[in-house]
C-alpha cells in the first residue's frame, strides 16, 4: 500500500493511514482495493463507499416533501476513487466505478436507498458524466469539487432497461 | 511449545528460501526471529512510528500492511463537511423524484463487462 501513487496526495494518505482505521475501528466507509499479481498483490487502486444522508433539515419543505416523508434522505457516498499511475488509462477506474455501482445495487435491494453521490474533482466530472453521472450544479472553473449524483433506480436490474 | 503451521505450497518454498538466505538452523530460528521483528514494528507502530527503509541515496520507502496499522494510535480523517447549496439540493429532489433517467450506453456496456 505504501507504493500506491494515484498522483493526489490526499487519495495516497488515505488509503494508507485511514482507509483501514476508518473501516476496522469507525465503521465510516469500506474500502476496496484492486491489486495487481505482476506487482505482488500491491494495491493499484481503490475506492470507498459510505453511507451518508441528506438530513431533512437541511432541505426545503418542498423538497423534503417530495424526496421523503419520513426521515433523513439516504444516499450512498462514492467517498474516493483512485488509480495508481502505473495503472492509470488501463481501465481499472472503470473496473472499480462498476464494481462500486453493483455494491450500491445491492445495498439499495437491501436497505434501501436513493441515490449515489460523488464529490468529484473538476478533473474528473466528465469521466463520471460518459457513465451517466449528474453534475448538481452548473460548472464553476473556481469550484475545488463538483458534486454529482447517480439516482441507483437506473442500476435497478428490475428496471425497465434491464441492467 | 510446539508450533505447527498449514500454509500454502508457494509460501512454504519462500519459507525455505528465507531459512537458506539468512543462515538459520531450522524454522523454529526463523520464527523465533520473526517474532521478535514482528514485536518491534508493532511497539514501533503503537508509539505511532512509521516504519521506512532508506536507500543508499537517502531515498525512503515506507513499509504499510494492513496486519500492522492495527497497532497504530487512531488516527481520525479530518472532518470534511459537504457543504450542499441550495441549487444542488433543489436540483437534487429534482432528479431522485423524477423518473430515474435511462442508463446511457456506456453505462450499459459498463455493467455488461465481465
Amino acid at each position: 500500500m505504501a507504493a500506491f501513487d494515484c498522483g493526489d496526495e490526499a487519495l495516497n494518505v488515505y488509503l494508507q493511514r485511514y482507509a483501514l482505521q476508518n473501516q476496522e475501528r469507525h465503521s465510516v466507509g469500506v474500502t476496496y482495493a484492486a491489486v495487481a499479481q505482476e506487482t505482488q498483490n500491491a494495491v493499484i487502486g481503490y475506492y470507498t463507499l459510505a453511507a451518508s444522508s441528506l438530513p431533512k433539515s437541511s432541505l426545503s419543505a418542498e423538497t423534503a416533501r417530495r424526496l421523503s416523508p419520513y426521515a433523513d434522505v439516504p444516499c450512498l457516498l462514492l467517498a474516493r476513487l483512485g488509480v495508481d499511475k502505473h495503472f492509470q488509462k488501463h481501465g481499472i477506474g472503470r473496473r472499480l466505478l462498476k464494481d462500486a455501482l453493483k455494491r450500491c445495487v445491492l445495498i439499495r435491494g437491501e436497505i434501501g436507498c436513493r441515490c449515489l453521490i460523488l464529490d468529484a474533482y473538476p478533473g474528473a466530472v466528465i469521466w463520471y458524466q460518459q457513465f451517466g453521472f449528474i453534475p448538481l450544479r452548473s460548472p464553476d472553473p473556481k469550484a475545488r469539487t463538483q458534486k454529482m449524483l447517480m439516482d441507483l433506480r437506473t442500476l435497478d436490474e428490475e428496471s425497465p432497461h434491464g441492467l | 511449545m510446539r508450533f505447527q503451521a498449514e500454509i500454502p505450497e508457494k509460501d512454504g518454498s519462500l519459507l525455505n528460501t528465507l531459512v537458506k538466505d539468512l543462515d538459520v538452523q531450522s524454522n523454529a530460528e526463523l520464527l523465533t526471529n520473526l517474532i521478535a521483528l514482528a514485536l518491534w514494528i508493532v511497539a514501533e507502530r503503537r508509539q505511532g512510528r512509521r516504519l521506512t527503509s532508506v536507500g543508499p541515496s537517502g531515498q525512503s520507502k515506507e513499509l504499510v500492511l494492513p496486519l500492522f496499522e492495527r497497532a497504530a494510535p487512531s488516527q481520525e480523517l479530518p472532518h470534511i463537511e459537504m457543504e450542499w447549496t441550495p441549487q444542488e439540493l433543489e436540483h437534487l429532489a429534482e432528479l431522485a423524484s423524477s423518473s430515474p433517467a435511462k442508463p446511457n450506453e456506456k453505462l450499459k456496456r459498463l455493467m455488461q463487462e465481465p
